[in-house]
């Protein structure tokens, strides 16, 4: 990775209308909890041609996907990995982007942009989860940190 | 406590760009910390 920059990998992301709504940490700093995170968590639409533009994006930025010995650096072997429906976390130059699916406590997209707010990021507007959807998130996530984060989000709404 | 109370009470777009900065800012620091 060359610079960090989570800002412009969504405004990517939402330029090449990649369906998807923000969760994980920076969905927590949206609601108040500022704190770093290392990766941008986005759950997307699962649909083919939404995989496709994922994919693309992240090649773009110079992305791959690290599957056992295998190093995945084209769209389609990518866009294979993600309509596989575990997580995927794919290194690009802009930072990691991590595909949550396939986890238990984790709403399915639909659900997920029923509920979302949309925040505005370089001049472009992204769907972040609801605090209900991320406070459930947490809680299933259920390590150390996830509950303590659960604690603050909490807090932030006293 | 206090302080999240705040930053809760601001827009998101505001507490999102933050967060990202300051992810930007540690990703830095472990970085150049690892190189040296």
């Amino acid at each position: 990775m060359s610079e960090p920059a989570f800002d412009e990998l969504l405004r990517r992301l939402a330029a090449a209308e990649v369906e998807f709504v923000v969760v994980g940490g920076l969905a927590l700093n949206a609601w108040g909890v500022v704190r770093g995170t290392k990766d941008v968590d986005v759950v997307v639409a699962p649909e083919p041609e939404n995989f496709n533009r994922v994919a693309e994006v992240a090649v773009a930025a110079g992305g791959h996907v690290q599957q056992g010995k295998a190093l995945l650096g084209s769209s389609i072997s990518i866009a294979s990995a993600l309509a596989g429906g575990e997580q995927v976390a794919i290194e690009t130059d802009l930072g990691r982007l991590d595909v949550v699916q396939g986890l238990d406590g984790v709403p399915g997209y639909e659900e997920l942009r029923s509920r979302a707010t949309e925040a505005e990021i370089l001049g472009t507007t992204v769907a972040v989860c609801s605090v209900e959807d991320l406070k459930a998130m947490k809680q299933a996530a259920g390590r150390t940190r996830d509950l303590a984060d659960l604690e603050d989000l909490e807090a932030a709404g006293d | 406590m206090q302080r999240i109370r705040e930053d809760a009470q601001r827009p998101i777009s505001v507490n999102l760009a933050e967060g990202i900065a300051l992810s930007h800012k540690l990703m830095r620091f472990t970085g150049a910390a690892r190189r040296s």
